[in-house]
């Protein structure tokens, strides 16, 4: 089935490619590194925000501006998380691991670098199939129930439970204390409420974004405090030259590949988004293995595993919503008021009925890609100067944006004294030795997996053996077993 | 020792000082600063859009600007806490909505009363209609009731969450037909439809704003809409009440502000809103989102926040949320 025609398409550009146009993508973009990069403000947050100012124009405009936000902020979240450790928003936290070490090694540059290019080429991949075939996979999305979700979630805590390096049993349990943190507040089955110890501030549960904060900037601070390192401990940064950069990408182009369709699947289910799809990614970047031909290596695989395929859920989640009226992830889920008012409903009808229109975001889409892709290679030569700074400033810094950032997402203080809780229980737990990736994981799959679990079982009268006669979910409980033998066999070699 | 405790009074006085002199300034010439107005749900979600539509107006109107704050959680209990420590000066409203006003402060004490906001006005109700697949074998409201007879239990249905207004209802609903459902929580409407088309359950029971489309294009079928009339947007769905079953569900959103607030502060938002709710332009925005325009003043608003709280306490005691 033609889902767009070539002629629409070059008439879209021709709409698209106006000064004005450009001018708004533009401002989008550059809205969406400042959200995507503070920590607290998200793309989600940009893009709310955003909407109001979009009542009074027209379409293109609208979408320019909020798709510009869109496509950038999922990416801009990955500078702060390589330079200091904060991810920028939640879909960044995988790339911190693997960016930040590359950044302590003097590769700052090389991280950012690999992390625009491979969003980018994550982000045009999934516009392609959202092109492609969008109504065909909108099916896929309704493929999907508990019994799915469930066995999707597991494999996602497994994938990064056997990439996790060092001790399996630190990260069992580190993944256990994340799942603990998972349960606070309502019960999404039942509708009791759970361990909020009468705090009616937890009800709400466990915020993401403030854990976040405390388990990777908070603890990385205070171990950088406690080891009182000097500048001069830290090797030098070093230039990367971008004419080596396609021959790196080529090389590892199949997992390219591969990250960008797990990250536009991911976008296609309704209720994940960035964060899931970046972690299972990582989890299957084979990073593990390729710790043997070097830590540089296994780094560079581990960004463009979680950047191509957190990226790459833009196009995958404007999926079931242009073809369904339902959201992908967080994102587009606010983009519905935007098309509402301005007079689009989206559903079934938007791309027959709106084919113009499709192929306008299409093209918003791809030009915001490469604003992106200019800017973050324009600013990567400046920002690794952050760590020229001397810990005795720089900590101090990156605290006071920690508390900033925390505050910023819903002026909330006692989301702050959450930072400052988890940030020393944090530390606690990476002194002993305990890595941090686990527990947030554990936080953010936790609540999918118990909730899955349970209404799976609900809705098919407790009987078990439905997780393994749904060949989706027995596909991915095959793979969860495949991971773990594999998994122990390289640990024990 | 004796130092620390005296500056902390002295302090505390003083800031009272400060706060009770502006909190007069401000009513006379009510509002001399931005106002929040928070919305105790995710931003896209039909009660975000009508605080956005409401706060366009009010900005026009009033001249300063109104900020939509969106504070999700808790199926809006965390965002209706924060207005509730908010200063009581008119300067913080509060978009409300059925379930967390008149449900969630009855299951736990989520950091408010039903009891502690001052109504404003009620303005928009999100019909609520119930949905099957498009291969479903039910046709009607009573093939479901029927179904539901012949094997307690066996039918299954989703809402956007356990104890909001829609599951509520439902159990009502399933009550008065001496019926028994089985529910699961969608996580928001959208999710709730999922479940349906997807085949996990046998009806969504969610705002008809969620799947308007779907039902245009036929992938969904809407059985019956819960309201007193039928709806402009789904012209061709018969009523409950058509059917047979006296059963009328309104999720309501209105705008409230801190009890407190000064009487001068309350009246004029009263007549503002009043004003603007009546208006044309007001009319086109709530249309674009689908919503039903339902507007109460301040009085009226209050007794149905009072009936709600009555009748959902029962319902909850007998679903087992209250112990």
């Amino acid at each position: 089935m033609d889902v767009i025609s070539l002629s629409s398409i070059m008439d879209a550009a021709t709409a698209t490619l106006q000064l004005n146009i450009l001018f708004w993508i533009l401002i989008g973009v550059l809205i969406g590194f400042v959200f995507g990069a503070a920590p607290g403000l998200t793309a989600t947050t940009g893009v709310a925000i955003a909407t109001p100012l979009t009542f009074g124009v027209g379409f293109d405009v609208s979408m320019a501006l909020l798709l510009g936000i869109y496509s950038a902020g999922y990416f801009a979240g990955s500078i702060p998380a390589i330079l200091i450790n904060t991810p920028g928003a939640p879909g960044n936290a995988a790339t911190a691991l693997d960016g930040y070490r590359l950044a302590r090694m003097g590769k700052a540059d090389l991280a950012i670098s690999l992390a625009v290019v491979a969003s980018v080429i994550g982000g045009i991949f999934s516009i392609i199939i959202l092109m492609l075939a969008a109504p065909v996979l909108s099916s896929f999305a309704l493929e999907f129930t508990s019994i799915e979700y469930f066995s999707l979630g597991l494999f996602g805590l497994i994938c990064v439970a056997a990439v996790s390096g060092g001790s399996l049993i630190k990260g069992v349990i580190g993944a256990a204390i994340g799942m603990f943190l998972g349960t606070i507040g309502i019960d999404d089955v039942g509708g009791t409420i759970r361990f909020s110890f009468d705090m009616p501030e937890l009800q709400g549960g466990m915020p993401l974004i403030p854990t976040l904060i405390a388990f990777f900037a908070v603890a990385e601070m205070l171990l950088q405090a406690a080891a009182q390192q000097g500048p001069s401990d830290l090797p030098s940064q070093q230039i990367y030259r971008l004419l080596q950069l396609p021959g790196l990408l080529l090389k590892h182009s199949w997992l390219l590949l591969k990250s960008s369709i797990t990250g536009t699947f991911i976008g296609i289910l309704p209720g994940t988004g960035p964060t899931i799809a970046s972690w299972i990614a990582y989890g299957q970047s084979g990073r593990a293995k390729a710790e043997k031909e070097g830590e540089e290596v296994a780094a560079v695989r581990g960004i463009i595993a979680a950047e191509s395929a957190n990226n790459a859920v833009t196009g995958g989640a404007l999926v079931p919503l242009l073809t369904l009226g339902i959201p992908g992830d967080t994102v587009t889920a606010v983009l519905i008021g935007a098309l509402l008012i301005q007079g689009i409903d989206p559903g079934p009808f938007f791309i027959v009925e709106h084919g113009d229109l499709f192929a306008q975001i299409l093209i918003i889409l791809l030009i915001a890609s490469l604003m992106t892709l200019i800017l973050g290679l324009g600013a990567r030569k400046i920002l690794p100067k952050i760590l020229a700074i001397p810990p005795r400033i720089l900590l101090p810094v990156i605290g006071v944006l920690c508390v900033a950032g925390g505050f910023a997402i819903h002026n909330i203080p006692f989301e702050v004294g959450i930072i400052a809780v988890l940030g020393i229980a944090g530390y606690t737990l990476a002194r002993f030795g305990f890595p941090m990736a686990p527990i947030v994981i554990g936080l953010v799959l936790g609540p999918i997996i118990e909730v899955n679990l349970r209404n799976g079982l609900v809705s098919n009268d407790m009987d078990v053996s439905v997780f393994f006669t749904r060949p989706i979910s027995a596909a991915l409980l095959a793979a969860i077993v495949i991971t773990l033998i594999w998994s122990l066999r390289r640990r024990k070699g | 020792m004796t130092f620390f405790p005296r500056v902390m009074r002295a302090i505390a006085l003083g800031t009272c000082m400060i706060a009770g002199v502006s909190a007069q300034a401000s009513a006379a010439g009510y509002p001399e600063k931005p106002v929040q107005i928070i919305v105790p749900f995710g931003a896209g979600d039909a009660l975000d859009g009508t605080a956005r539509v409401i706060a366009d107006r009010l900005k026009s109107a009033l001249g300063v600007p109104f900020i939509v704050k969106n504070i999700p959680g808790a199926g809006g209990g965390k965002g209706t806490a924060e207005a509730n420590k908010a200063s009581h000066d008119g300067y913080t409203l509060l978009m409300g909505s059925t379930g967390a006003l008149t449900a969630r402060p009855l299951i736990k004490d989520p950091g408010y009363k039903t009891d502690d906001f001052v109504p404003i006005a009620q303005l928009v109700e999100a019909p609520i209609g119930l949905a099957v697949a498009a291969d479903s074998p039910y046709k009607s409201v009573k093939d479901i009731v029927e179904a539901a007879k012949k094997s307690p239990g066996s039918v299954k249905y989703a809402t956007p969450g356990p104890g909001s207004t829609q599951h509520i209802n439902m159990e009502i609903f399933a009550k008065d037909e001496g019926i028994k459902l089985t529910h699961i929580g969608g996580r928001g409407g959208k999710g709730a439809v999922v479940k349906a088309m997807s085949g996990e359950v046998d009806f969504v029971f969610v705002g008809a704003s969620n799947y308007t489309s779907l039902a245009k294009a036929g992938k969904l079928r809407v059985l019956g809409v819960a309201a007193k009339d039928r709806l402009p947007f789904l012209p061709d769905v018969p009523t409950f009440k058509e059917q047979g079953y006296d059963f009328n569900v309104a999720v309501w959103f209105g705008l409230l502000t801190n009890k407190g607030a000064p009487d001068e502060v309350v009246e004029k938002l009263r007549k503002v809103v009043a004003e603007i709710a009546n208006t044309d332009k007001t009319r086109e925005l709530y249309k674009k989102f689908n919503l039903n325009e339902a507007f109460l003043d301040g009085p009226d608003f209050q007794k149905e926040i009072d009936a709600n709280v009555a009748k959902h306490g029962e319902v909850l005691k007998e679903i087992g949320l209250i112990k």
